[in-house]
This record gives structure tokens, sequence and C-alpha cells, in this order.
């Protein structure tokens, strides 16, 4: 068979380790595997490349994707979806294997039910993908996140301040939880929550009392109550950068308490980096995956963790749906807010 | 000389807590007591002491930061507050000070100095903007954050074919700028000590763009320009995906690199050997891979040169 592979959508920590797996795992059926790169884009334009055992050897290591992505929507190109089509069948590809968050997988799930033979790979690094435990990316993102909180903790307990560190997730607050509770953070904000920047306060001032000095962790999409304005992506997200949550939240501090604060942003550099050896192997294994379900047939689906077992599940139940911080990690969040 | 103060001054650089650990543990074993004064120059106005025995300062090698805590004073620049504290450190039985910080707290250290009390300095910032010394404590931990973050985020921008522009610390000197560029084979270094032009780095990006080069990585000293502001500039001119990204306070914490404990070894027992044997009046670094002691007034007035060597290299490297 020749299997076509794309990666969309934002880069992030173990997109090589699942293209290793493809490439390793069509090699023992016989398959060739053909690479549209920059994600839809490619498919759009028809920028493809042959990928070998050669190709992908060593890259399970490397942070990034070496077939390059966008945030492209061929839905939102005019004749998008009939170029993917034709450059599907110029290529002669028998299958196509979408590996992306909840906006590649939509797409995938649109060309589903138009009739290609398409298999999801899901991947983000917010972790707020429905229909699988973990994708990979996460681990990888939030020990960058727990290291760099660990590094103003220093600075912050030098100077006696408050400092806050913002960190990814515009929908979901997986991120920041995770950071605020491996990291001992003294008060975290998640997008499910509303803010109560009063009784944060309060609490930061007992902290401050206590420790002399507090650390914050708020998610980028934490909702402040300012009117949003900013860009909006092809696929309808404001381009979140604009807003400063974490200066907001700094200014905030500093009038009402009076206690110097600070803030830092990690950015991009959450998204880079060697995956860790968690996230090489959820990669590897998704990977193989997909490979396996192209030859029983299973389109429209996605590979999937449950458990300790890799599954598939419909893209159905994923595209669309994201999977929130519910009470009970709220719980146990508030036990470190003390 | 029996008994000695030791303090951490401005901002904090990992290898500062090695440092007092070092002057702490050397002390014991040449018979002189160690004083821990907190929060730098403002903890000798408020008498702010504690006697640091050996075990206190345990696990303090590899720990970022200052235990010390630190502080700029303003305060302490006034001719009654360094009148106070020379009184405070004399009631104690303090007979000499070390001071470990950049060249503002030195100039600390000199206003005490001028007075008769014998003050020794250790160069450490990781602005690493001190005459005389090669290297300063916490530099060389804070270059290696740089381009560790440098690379991840060239991660991103190879996937995307994207532009970055990142912003690093070193207030008005390009010191951090010029190490961490070079070691993560930035394409365009930006320092407060040349000028540049925003054509000129407009037709860069355009040569490598023609040369079929997706990406470029630009690394600017917070004292040159700022990310958010170049990166408008260079939108001015050219349409081209550029992202920003400010590695602001990450850069100061973390565990100290092994060549930031080594400073604080050689720094720290140099410093101590200096004070006891009444040689007060200069601040421990390294030139040429040998201790030096720089006069408290070249620390501070001083300017330390850019290696321009490195910088004319980078445009030649960048093809």
């Amino acid at each position: 068979m020749k299997i076509g592979i794309l990666t969309g959508g934002g880069d992030c920590p173990g997109l090589n380790s699942a293209i290793r797996g493809i490439v390793y795992r069509a090699y023992d059926l016989g398959d060739k595997v053909i690479a549209f790169e920059e994600g839809w884009k490619g498919a759009v334009e028809g920028i493809t490349r042959v990928l070998t055992l050669k190709d992908v050897e060593e890259i399970q290591s490397s942070g990034g994707t070496i077939i390059f992505t966008s945030r492209t929507n061929p839905f939102a190109i005019e004749k998008g979806p009939d170029k993917v089509k034709s450059n599907l069948e110029k290529n002669s590809v028998d299958a196509l294997i979408a590996i992306g968050g909840d906006d590649t997988l939509g797409v995938a799930l649109k060309f589903y039910k138009m009739g290609v033979p398409i298999v999801g790979v899901p991947k983000t690094m917010d972790n707020d993908l429905s229909g699988t435990d973990f994708t990979f990316g996460f681990d990888t993102s939030v020990e960058v996140a727990v290291e760099a909180l660990e590094r103003l903790r220093d600075t912050a307990k030098s100077h006696k301040r408050i400092i806050i560190l913002e960190v990814m997730g515009r929908e979901a607050g997986w991120v920041a939880l995770y950071t605020g509770i491996a990291g001992g953070a003294d008060w975290t904000f998640i997008p499910e929550e509303k803010p109560d920047f009063d009784k944060m306060c309060e609490h930061l001032k007992k902290i401050y009392e206590r420790k002399g000095y507090a650390l914050v962790v708020a998610s980028e999409g934490t909702k402040l109550p300012l009117e949003e304005k900013g860009e909006i992506d092809q696929f309808g997200h404001r381009l979140l950068q604009k807003r400063g949550v974490c200066e907001y939240i700094a200014d905030l501090i500093s009038r009402k308490i009076g206690i110097p604060t600070r803030s830092a942003v990690i950015g991009h550099i959450q998204r880079g980096g060697s995956p860790t050896v968690f996230d090489r192997m959820i990669a590897t294994r998704l990977g193989v995956k997909a490979i396996e379900m192209v030859h029983t047939g299973e389109f429209g689906k996605m590979a999937a963790i449950s458990g300790n077992k890799v599954i598939s599940v419909p893209l159905e139940d994923s595209a669309g749906r994201l999977k929130f911080v519910d009470s009970e990690w709220i719980e146990l969040k508030r036990i470190f807010e003390k | 000389m029996k008994r000695i103060g030791v303090l951490t001054s401005g901002g904090d650089a990992p290898g500062m807590n090695a440092a007092v650990r070092n002057i702490v543990r050397l002390g014991f074993s040449r018979g002189v007591e160690v004083i821990g004064v907190f929060s730098g120059f403002m903890g000798l106005l408020e008498k702010h002491f504690r006697m640091l025995s050996p075990r206190d300062v345990s696990g303090m090698l590899e720990k970022g930061g200052t235990f010390l805590l630190s502080s700029r004073s303003e305060e302490f620049k006034l001719e009654n507050s360094q009148l106070k504290a020379l009184e405070n450190l004399r009631s104690e039985g303090i007979e000499g000070l070390v001071v470990i910080g950049g060249n503002g707290s030195q100039a600390g250290s000199l206003a005490l100095y001028k007075k008769g009390f014998p003050v020794i300095g250790v160069a450490s910032t990781i602005d690493n903007d001190l005459w005389g010394t090669d290297y300063t404590i916490g530099f060389d931990t804070a270059v290696n954050t740089a381009v560790q973050a440098i690379d991840k985020i060239r991660d991103t921008a190879t996937s995307h074919q994207r532009s970055f522009i990142i912003e690093v610390m070193g207030r008005d000197r390009g010191f951090i700028a010029l190490e961490a560029g070079i070691a993560s084979g930035a394409d365009i270094i930006l320092v407060p000590e040349v000028k540049f032009k925003i054509e000129k780095i407009v037709n860069n990006i355009r040569s490598g763009l023609d040369k079929k080069k997706k990406h470029h990585m630009i690394v600017c000293a917070e004292g040159a320009i700022h990310a958010d502001e170049l990166k408008e500039e260079i939108l001015k001119y050219i349409d081209v995906d550029i992202r920003i990204s400010v590695l602001g306070y990450i850069q100061r914490g973390g565990a100290p690199t092994r060549f930031d404990r080594i400073l604080a070894m050689i720094f720290g027992e140099l410093a101590l050997q200096e004070l006891i044997s009444g040689n007060a009046g200069s601040v421990a670094g390294i030139r040429n891979n040998m201790p030096v002691l720089i006069p408290f007034e070249d620390a501070v007035n001083r300017k330390k040169e850019l290696n321009y060597i490195l910088y004319n290299l980078v445009e030649e490297l960048s093809v």
C-alpha cells in the first residue's frame, strides 16, 4: 500500500517518534510512506516527500517535526478539499494518516465523511483531547514548565517577591494544573474556573507572611475580566499571546496588596525540546497502531491510549470535544493552595 | 581578623549560595567566624545578622538564588546610612566584610571601604558586565539556560518554518545575548554596544529567503531593543511569519553549572584569604584562568569590552 502522512497544528515533542513508528511498521508490512509537508498545506499544494527508514533513523529523540507543520485549514481555502483529494489520487495514496490535535482531526473526520480512507493520530501538548487518556507532548512540556517554575522560585525567594508564570493551555488547564501541583505553586489559575482575584490576594498575603515569597501559575486561557480583542486564526482561535494574562495578574497583585510582583511567560520554549521517554513511548505506539489500523481498514478512527493499552476510537468521539479539568482534579489542586 | 560578615546584593545569580558556603567553611577551617548579613546592604542598616556554621550551609552548593536574600538599596547611597552600617558592623565585632554582587553592588563596597572598613568583593552577576574579570559567578548558568531555551524554540521554528526573535537579559550590556546567540547558532544578534539598522536586518532576512532559508533566529539583548518593538519594525518592511519569545526571569534561577561552582570556590577562597591577610579594597575575579584582584574603583567605573572578534563572526556564519 501507499500511505500518506502529515502533521498539522502546533508542533510538539513526540511527533518525530510517531513518524518513526509509522515508517518502521510500514516497512514490515511492505508499505510505502509519503509525507505531505507542512500539514494540510502540503496536501492542498501537493508538496510531498517519500520517507524511508534512512530518513527516520534516530529522529525519535528530536523535538519538532521533520515533515513540517502549519495551521492551514483546507476547508477555509477555496477548492481546498478538492485539491487535497486530487493530490491524494495523483500520488496514488491508498490511505492517509493525519497526526494532529483537535483541528487537524476535525478536518480528518470531514475528509472521512467525504470518502477518504483516513486514520488519525492524536497529539497535543495541552492534553485536552477526548477519547484518549494521554497525548504525547504533554509530559515533555509540563517537565519544561516545572523546571521553569523551579528557577523562578530561586529569584522569588532571594528578592522576597511574588512571581507569576504563564503557561500554555488555551481552553483546558492541564498544563497549569500539573505545573502548579508538581512544581509547588501557591495558587493556580485554569480556564475551567472563574478566577477569584480577591481570594487569591488574601491567600497570597498569608503565604507571603509565612514563606517570604509566593509563586502563581496561570494558564494562558485564564478568563480575565477584559474585553477580548485579538487576531483570529483560520480555525477561529484567538491568538492568545497579546492578552498578557500574567502581566494583568502581576499588576493586580502589586496594586492590591503592595507586594513586589514579577511575571514570566514560558511561551514557545514549552513546545520544543527532546521528548521525554514517556512521550516517545506513547508516540511510537500510536504511530505503529495507525499503520495496523490502515491494514485492518479501521478508517474514520484514531489510535488512542486507554489505561495502558493502545486502542482505536471513532474520530467522531474525539473531534470537537475537549477534555477539561474536572472537579476531582480541582479538589486535588485546592489541597495545595494553603 | 576573627569575625567577618558576608552579604549578597543586587540581582540574584546562580552560584551565590555556593560562594557563601565556601567562605563559611573555609573561614571555619581558618579560624574566622562568618556572620551572614541578610537582604544585602539593607541588612547592615537593620542589623539583620546571623552566625553561619558549616552545617548551616549544607546543600547550598547546588541551590540557585541566594539564601542570604538580596536587595537593591537606594537608601544605602546616603552618607548617613553608610555611617550607620559601619556602626552596626563594629558593634557586632565584625572586622571585615565580603560583598557578593555585580558592579552596582561593588559601588556600595567602595563607599564602605573609603570610610576605612575592610571590604572585599566577589564578582557575581548573570550579566557578566564587571570590568577586570573574564567571567562573573552566574553568567555561565544563565547563558546555558538561554541556550537550552533557544534550542527548544528552534524545533518550533523549523517545524513551522517561522522566524523567531528571542529577547534575553543583560540590562544595558550584551554579554548574555552574544554568547547565547553564538552558542545557539543565531543568525542575527543585537547588542546595545553595536548600533544596528533595521534595513540591514531586513536585507539579511530577504537574502536568506532567496537562498531558501525558511527561518531566522534573532537573539536580542533587552538593552538593545525589545522583541515586540523589533518585530513591529521588521514587519514594516517585509511580510514574514515572525514570533517573539522573552526569556525573562527564567534565566536567573536554577542550579549553577560546574563552571559557576568552580568560580564560587576560586573567588570565595581568594576573597577570604585577602581579607584575613589585610588586603581589602578589591573584587575577586578571574583573568586568563588565573585568580585576580580588581581594585574597587576599576570594577565600579571602567567599562568592560564586549568580545568584538566573536561578534563579527556572526554575520559570516549565517549563510
